[in-house]
């Protein structure tokens, strides 16, 4: 599979030129991506489970999400 | 001369008369070789009489004085080339150049005067160049130079297209010319959504992508509730985070302390999406070395454009 694409501009001279990153490159937007995933599936874990947790509450007070909004 | 009685046919049998000779037959047009041989021939030429001299194919007529060359002759005996102008003659078909389009070689070449009648080419500058009057340089008084910074105001310093990148580097357009820079970013797609990260760059061409990035700011969207941005020791600024799939932003990126030597590179973006999201960032790298570029990643492939402007000390 190519590399992706890279445009690089020289102020200096005005060139610009178009490459594909080099697997140097391409391993480290690699592993940044993936770190980001990653980042968002711990995040979206952490919503998941909360949202557990909340249902759970209210489904053992008895209430809904309005009812219990209600009292406070 | 007798006076000419027109044009007869004349019938068979019919006796030819002093008259007819003189007032038909000698009205016509004699021919000699020269206008020797037609002087020497017609010793006492008569008013209206018409001669044709072979040697210069002339037609002449006695106007009772003289022999006068007649009108059937151009009135211009030569084309002479003048200031500007080569080539000319005096008989057939005559050619004029105008010796300014030839002394012009390439394209985008000027003639300019040197003198009072004189002028020369002035070979076309670089590209951004202006015209600049400079009574320094000989012969031309004029030259092409390349325009001063601004003394205020912003400088547009370079632009660019970007397509389907996963990278854009904008390299050496930091100098210390200017204190301030402003980058703006136009029309922004990202293929894998909003998320736009920011590096700056050292040196010739390389990146800084470790650790040293901090900063902070906020998104939102009308759809969603305010996000907030961190980025504490990480590896690039974080503009905007992902919002929504191939969304068209953009982007205007404030930049200090970039291009005049060690001093931590900082910037402040804001960025306006298409109706549906916003995003404010700020930021500092714990570094002292000195930025002379940027690069923006996305968390997918980049399209749009980029303008770099100077900030006038």
């Amino acid at each position: 599979m190519a590399n992706n694409k890279i445009t690089i501009t020289d102020a200096a001279t005005g060139e610009t030129i178009e490459r594909e990153m080099t697997d140097q490159e391409q391993s480290s937007r690699n592993d940044f991506l993936a770190e980001i995933a990653a980042q968002e599936a711990e995040a979206k874990a952490l919503a998941d489970k909360a949202a557990t947790k909340k249902a759970s509450l209210l489904a053992k007070l008895g209430l809904t999400a309005d009812e219990f909004a209600s009292l406070l | 001369m007798a006076a000419g009685l027109g044009f007869k046919t004349f019938t068979t049998g019919e006796v030819l008369t002093a008259a007819d000779t003189n007032g038909y037959l000698m009205q016509g047009i004699n021919v000699f070789a020269s206008t020797a041989a037609r002087n020497a021939a017609i010793t006492s030429p008569q008013e209206g009489q018409f001669a044709f001299t072979k040697d210069t194919n002339s037609l002449w007529y006695y106007d009772g004085a003289a022999w006068v060359a007649s009108g059937a002759t151009g009135d211009i005996e030569g084309v002479t080339a003048g200031i500007g102008i080569t080539g000319g003659g005096t008989s057939g078909t005559v050619t004029i150049t105008n010796d300014m389009a030839t002394t012009i070689t390439a394209a985008g070449d000027l003639v300019v005067g040197t003198g009072s009648g004189t002028y020369d080419n002035l070979p076309i500058g670089t590209t951004a160049q202006i015209l600049t009057a400079d009574t320094t340089v000989s012969p031309y008084k004029v030259k092409w130079a390349t325009p001063a910074a601004a003394a205020s105001g912003l400088t547009k310093i370079v632009t660019a297209d970007f397509s389907a990148s996963a990278a854009v580097q904008i390299s050496n357009c930091f100098t210390s010319t200017y204190v301030n820079y402003i980058i703006v970013l136009n029309a922004l797609g990202n293929s894998a959504g909003g998320a736009l990260y920011m590096n700056w760059m050292t040196g010739t061409n390389t990146v800084v992508n470790s650790g040293i990035y901090y900063g902070g700011g906020w998104s939102v969207t009308n759809s969603a509730a305010t996000a907030t941005i961190t980025n504490n020791g990480d590896t690039k600024f974080t503009l905007a985070p992902t919002v929504a799939t191939n969304l068209r932003q953009n982007f205007t990126i404030n930049c200090s302390n970039v291009g005049n030597g060690s001093q931590d590179g900082n910037m402040s973006s804001l960025g306006n999406g298409s109706g549906n999201g916003i995003a404010t960032y700020a930021g500092i790298i714990a570094s002292s070395a000195s930025t002379t570029g940027v690069q923006f990643t996305g968390n997918g492939n980049l399209t749009g454009t980029y303008t770099v402007y100077g900030l006038a000390k």
